[in-house]
């Protein structure tokens, strides 16, 4: 009985060695090594990444700040802005800091710079609340304890009332918007008010806010006519972590990172 | 070498390659993120910052202001209806 393999199967055979070989010296030209393609994908990343991200590992963090140019403002101004700049609240979009104890408006770019600044009148009546269903009131059963100017943070738009006149929604559901001062009534003296250097006598409207109209035409209305944007109403009465969920005092915080 | 055994050995090489290349390609593109994979995770550890959670969550009874709700759209606006305000 012969034990010789057939010629055939032993070609077979010598196909497959040398394919096999062949093959291997095709992987070990065309691959590279996979320490040498890990490095190249990780030195890759940083370059496309945003340099801030490296940035914030390696360096301590720095607040961010409003830039009230130079205006006067309150400490809760300064702070509620600081904090819709460091803590990006604001979505980049320009943002509105009304102060209700000074009744003054400040209205600030996307990035945290002063654009205009401006005495309002306000609500009659003190308090940071709104009353339920004032909003769907005719303005003449509107009770004078009901006209506050409610605080918190809104979302505003433009948009007509039914006069109609251009206005700027605050509280669309609680009727509240920013308008021009409106001297319709000469018992109620608006202009004076506004005019005055008191805020004492800022306290006139049915709940909503009342601008100067240079300021309306020139400074607000071209901003929120075709974006929305941010207000933030600073409470009177009420802390101001309580009205804003998420505020924080960049001061504070400032400090505590040193 | 006869016709067959090089038709062998190319059928060979071309399917020794085949398979640890895609089984190669596979293990290193599994692993690796693609730039803007990076970028999002990176991002992904930042505070979030939706306007969501920064809208007031005072319990006082009808007090505080039912605060109008940031979309992700917000900067696209819909109109609202003309209605009274106060003044």
């Amino acid at each position: 009985m012969s034990t010789e393999r057939p010629p055939q199967r032993d070609d077979t055979l010598a196909g497959l060695k040398y394919g096999l070989l062949l093959g291997g010296a095709v992987l070990a030209l065309a691959l590279p090594p996979a320490g040498v393609q890990q490095a190249a994908v990780a030195a890759s990343v940083p370059t496309t990444a945003s340099p801030a991200v490296g940035i914030a590992s390696a360096a301590p963090r720095v607040i961010r700040r409003a830039d009230l140019a130079g205006q006067e403002a309150s400490d809760g101004v300064r702070r509620v802005a600081d904090w819709v700049l460091d803590s990006g609240d604001h979505e980049g979009l320009y943002f509105v800091v009304l102060d209700k104890r000074n009744a003054k408006v400040f209205l600030f770019r996307p990035d945290g710079s002063l654009l205009a600044a401006t005495p309002v009148l306000l609500g009659s009546a003190p308090g940071d609340h709104t009353v339920a269903g004032v909003g769907g009131k005719p303005i003449h059963a509107v009770l004078p304890e009901e006209r506050t100017t409610p605080a918190g943070r809104f979302v505003a738009q433009a948009g007509r009332n039914t006069t109609p006149e251009d206005v700027v929604w605050v509280d669309y559901a609680a009727a509240v918007s920013m308008h021009r001062v409106r001297a319709t009534d000469p018992r109620e003296r608006r202009l004076e008010r506004l005019a005055s250097p008191s805020v004492e006598d800022n306290r006139i409207s049915y709940g909503c806010i009342n601008l100067p109209v240079a300021f309306f035409e020139n400074a607000l209305w071209p901003v929120f006519q075709h974006s929305r944007g941010i207000v933030y109403v600073l409470p009177e009465d009420l802390p101001l972590q309580q009205v804003f969920a998420g505020w924080y005092d960049p001061g504070e915080r400032e400090v505590a990172l040193r | 070498m006869k016709a067959s055994t090089t038709l062998t050995s190319l059928v060979a090489a071309a399917s020794l390659v085949g398979a640890i290349g895609l089984a190669y390609a596979q293990t290193t593109g599994g692993t690796t993120q693609t730039p803007q994979q990076a970028q999002m995770g990176a991002v992904d550890g930042t505070p979030n910052n939706n306007s969501n959670m920064n809208n007031a969550t005072t319990q006082t009874p009808q007090t505080m202001p039912a605060q109008t709700q940031a979309s992700p759209d917000m900067n696209t606006q819909q109109p609202l209806p003309p209605q009274a305000d106060r003044n």
